[in-house]
């Protein structure tokens, strides 16, 4: 079981925290940035998508896709936060860690108020936190 | 706005005394009354100052509370906001009352408004100074971080603090501009 790599976006799209714990292969965008912009806006698309397709009224919530090889689990806020973690497909407890995850990033950086939270997440704290549940978490080994 | 409690030992050493956080308040707008000289220019910078609190609430609120359903309408905002948001941050219960313009405006009664606990407004600001606009104004800031465009301003009536609440629009999520998704 592995925890591969996370996307922390604001609510401009602007992708304001990335962190891989476990990334072998890459994924030939040489610009990072390029790929944060098309990481966000697959999400944005699938949401849409997944709300147009729907056969039923209301709206939908996207949890996550998943390959052969990997998961992607996405949540966003109703604030306009969106965040994503890639981990081995059969991962468990990862919505409830993002949970967690939001919950860090509310106490350390929202809650610190000389931070510009439209900026991207220099505060140490969050990430030294960031890494202890990851690390701690029964999906990481 | 900071959670207060009122029980004198035995505090959490999170919370803080609520005369402190009142005291505080006080004097704050006290200073800004005599910054600005005008208290319509200070009404107008606590409701700024709410608004960027708000802004943080809304998450703050969000992370803490796990399972508040996503409001469609304003029934639901007004519920959420008198039995979650409100208890939770000022300590107080709050009412809501005074439905009007089909149902898209109300007023959030506020009994025991912590902040005017001490306080009796002056006869010459009373006309000019909202008093406790920055609790409108974490409202509003909080309402927009949601995506809910509202007005609010807060009211000081003789035993209560009136918080009327109009909900003008629903923002749409706003993707970069420029890019085509």
């Amino acid at each position: 079981m592995t925890i591969y790599n996370f996307y922390f976006f604001n609510r401009n799209g602007k992708c304001i925290y990335y962190k891989e714990w476990k990334r072998e292969k890459h994924s030939g965008i040489s610009d990072r940035t390029e790929e944060f912009k098309l990481m966000f806006g697959m999400l944005s698309s699938l949401c849409s998508f997944a709300e147009r397709l729907s056969t039923k009224e209301g709206q939908q919530v996207v949890r996550h896709f998943r390959t052969s090889s990997y998961k992607l689990t996405y949540i966003d806020t109703p604030t306009g936060l969106r965040m994503a973690l890639n981990t081995d497909p059969y991962a468990a407890g990862i919505p409830e860690l993002m949970k967690q995850i939001y919950r860090i990033y509310v106490d350390t950086v929202l809650r610190n108020p000389l931070l510009d939270t439209s900026e991207k997440i220099e505060s140490e704290l969050f990430a030294s936190r960031l890494d202890q549940v990851i690390i701690h978490h029964s999906a990481y080994a | 706005m900071s959670k207060t409690t009122k029980t004198g030992s035995l505090v959490d050493a999170k919370k803080m005394s609520a005369e402190l956080f009142t005291l505080t308040y006080g004097a704050f707008v006290t200073q800004m009354l005599k910054d600005y000289e005008d208290p319509q220019v200070v009404t107008a910078k606590l409701d700024k100052i709410g608004f960027d609190m708000g802004t943080v609430l809304a998450d703050d609120f969000l992370a803490k509370s796990a399972n508040v359903p996503r409001c469609q309408d304003c029934k639901q905002i007004a519920e959420v906001l008198s039995k979650l948001a409100i208890p939770n941050y000022l300590g107080v219960p709050a009412t809501v009352s005074n439905w009007s313009s089909g149902d898209r405006e109300f007023s959030l009664i506020i009994e025991s408004n912590p902040l005017t606990e001490l306080v009796e407004i002056p006869d010459h600001l009373k006309a000019t100074l909202n008093y406790s606009q920055v609790i409108a104004g974490a409202i509003r800031g909080a309402l927009e971080a949601l995506h809910f465009k509202v007005y609010a301003v807060a009211v000081e009536n003789a035993s209560n603090t009136e918080i009327r609440i109009k909900l003008d629009s629903i923002l749409k999520d706003s993707l970069p501009a420029g890019e085509d998704y």
